[in-house]
Formats: structure tokens, sequence, C-alpha cells
């Protein structure tokens, strides 16, 4: 009886999830409409919370080097087509295509370069294994390697990497687990299935 | 479940935690945002532009529809009907034409319109209309007969009125004759 009470006042009361759900959109639209009318601030903000996210994106595709460049390029290029965003709460789908484009029109244009040594703290070995590992991702279908480097490197949940990048929770599951496990294979760790 | 800590850091995983301390060399280091160049201006979402398909269909439409209109009214047998060879033929007929045709002239040899007919008219058979006067067969009497000249004066649409009359009192007249001369027969 008492569940069948919550579960009614369920329909009349928003659950606490979709309560900060619709105070987040809340939050963005504002942000949204502050960046339109060149608030740097808003702008600062939008940067802070999506800017590991277009750095995974980059990372999983991009020379290490170019890659801090690139974010700050892709942020520009956003706020010159922010006008062109519809749908105000699928913002981290839309910066996430901006970085992909990118991505393409940096292979478009520029030549291949030599990836260069850099400055991983650690030991050489250390720096090593993980530029093996790191490479050893990219390897990895697109679908995976961004889900992997999004939650190995840049240390998300998965529930934020669905949230972040619009995709599904549980395709973002899907992703980590399959991908996890093509990794293990890769880099011959005993644990893959 | 094994790989929770994959899903949502919970629990714990060592394979998982040597990876993400191996590669958080990778993190993103958080710097300050670009500064946003004062002149660039917010690209707004343009619309298809559909008013310019419209015109582009628009235009040419009207275009046919002038031709085509221009085209009816000043087509080449619109004014005269008769300019048309063989039309002239079939549909004007020698009345209104005044001129004889070749088979009028071989009546007129034939029956010497010039002469007076002495030879005496013989009445028409007519069962609607016991009482009417005869009338002169066609052969005696073209060749008398003076053409009418009002008729010259006759539009295309008149005479293709006229043409339909004439077709409509020939049709008319064969079943007229058809049931006079089953009446006949059974008279007979």
């Amino acid at each position: 009886m008492r569940d069948r009470e919550i579960a009614g006042n369920s329909f009349f009361f928003a659950t606490p999830a979709a309560a900060m759900a619709s105070e987040r959109n809340s939050t963005r639209s504002k942000m949204i409409a502050a960046i339109k009318a060149g608030d740097n601030e808003a702008f600062g903000q939008f940067y802070k919370e999506f800017a590991p996210l277009v750095h995974g994106i980059l990372l999983a595709r991009l020379p290490r080097d170019e890659v801090q460049d690139a974010v700050q390029e892709v942020f520009l290029a956003a706020y010159r087509h922010i006008g062109s965003l519809r749908d105000e709460n699928a913002i981290g789908g839309w910066v996430a295509r901006i970085a992909r484009n990118h991505v393409v029109d940096h292979y478009r244009s520029k030549k291949p370069s030599e990836e260069l040594q850099d400055d991983i703290e650690g030991s050489s070995d250390r720096r090593a294994e993980a530029a093996e590992v790191l490479d050893a991702i990219r390897s990895l279908p697109n679908a995976y390697r961004e889900t992997l480097i999004l939650r190995l490197v840049e240390g998300m949940t998965g529930n934020e990497i669905a949230e972040k990048t619009g995709l599904s929770p549980d395709s973002v599951r899907v992703n980590l687990h399959r991908g996890m496990n093509l990794l293990r294979k890769t880099l011959g760790i005993s644990g893959a299935k | 479940m094994e790989n929770d800590y994959l899903w949502d850091k919970k629990g714990g995983d060592a394979e998982i935690e040597g990876l993400e301390s191996l590669l958080s060399g990778f993190k993103y280091e958080p710097i300050a945002p670009p500064s946003l160049p004062a002149a660039v201006v917010i690209s707004e979402p343009t619309r298809f532009p559909w008013w310019k398909f419209s015109l582009a269909f628009a235009v040419p439409a009207c275009l046919l529809f002038v031709v085509s209109i221009s085209f009816w009214f000043l087509r080449p047998g619109r004014e005269s009907r008769a300019a048309i060879p063989g039309d002239e033929q079939r549909s004007t007929p020698n009345i209104i034409r005044n001129e004889p045709s070749a088979k009028n002239e071989r009546e007129t040899k034939v029956t010497e319109p010039d002469q007076p007919v002495t030879e005496p008219l013989k009445p028409i058979k007519t069962i609607f209309a016991p009482g009417r006067k005869p009338v002169a067969p066609r052969a005696v009497r073209t060749g008398h007969r003076k053409p009418k000249q009002q008729f010259e004066t006759l539009t295309s649409e008149e005479r293709f009125a006229y043409d339909q009359l004439k077709l409509a009192l020939s049709i008319t007249g064969s079943k007229l004759k058809v049931v006079s001369d089953t009446v006949n027969r059974t008279e007979d």
C-alpha cells in the first residue's frame, strides 16, 4: 500500500533525478543565452564543463602534442556556431560533433606528422608503457576508443559519459565493456573474454 | 558485478585502476579558456530559402501560361477556318462560297439552267405534311437558284454551327426517310 502511494505520488511530484535534470537544463539554457550575448564568464563555464569531453575525443584521434591547441580551436568554432544549436539539451553531442569534424578537417588540411615523445611524468619505462596503452586504445573502433579514453583517461563515470555525449547509458555501458575486452586482447592481458 | 568499477567507479578493480593511473598523464589539464574574439559574429541558423525555389518555378510557369494563351488566341486556324485547304471544301457549302462546284457545273450542263424548265415537277411524298406544297428536286433547283449573299459574311463559328445544323438535319432527314419508307411499304 505504501509502495503504491509512493508510486502514485511520482505522477505528481518529480523525482530527484528528474528535478536535477530539469535544473541542469535550465542552467544550460541560461548559459547558452549568455554565450550568445557574448558573455565571457558563461563561455568560461561552458569551456570548463565540456573541455574534458572535447579533450578526450581529440586525444582519441589526434597526435598528443596537438590536442591542447585543438581544444581551443574547437571551442572557438563552437562559439562562432552557437547560433546553429537547436536543442540546448544536446549541447554535449553538438560539441562532440564539432570536435570530430575538427579532426577530419585537421587530417584533410595537414600532412600526417610524426608524434613527439611528450612529457609524461615518471620514468621512461612508465611513459613508454602509457604510450603503448594509449596507442592500443586508439587502435580500437571509434565508438570504443572514445568511450574508453573518456573513462580511463578523463576519469568520467559511465553516466557522465552518457550525459555529456548524448548517448544512452546502455550504449555507453556496452561500449565500455566491449572496448575493455578488446583492449585486454590487444594488450595481451589475461582477463580478456 | 565484475565490471561495476568500470561503469561507476564503485568497488574496485586493480586492473582498471592500474590503467587509470598509467594513463593519468594524458588527462586534460585545466587551462584558461580562449579569449573570445570581439569581432566574431555569431552565425544564426539559416533557413532553407524555399522562396528562391518558388520563384524559380513561378516565373517559368507564368511564361508558359502566357505563351500558351497567346498561342491559343493567335493560332493560324482560329480567325479563318476556311483558309485551311480541304477544310474549306468540307465545311463550307457551295451556297456560302458562291462558287459552282464541278458537280454543279455538270448538273448545270445537263439541265441547261439558262433555259426554263418545261418538265413538270413531281411532288415529293411526305407523310407528315400531306397538304404541303411540293418542292422541286435539288438537281433541278441548283441550276436556277442564286446563292444567298448573306452567307458570305458568316464567321468561322457561325459556319461551324451551320455545318453542325446541316449534319443534324441530314441525320434527321435520313431517319425520317427510313420511317417514311417503312410506312410506305406498310401502306403498300
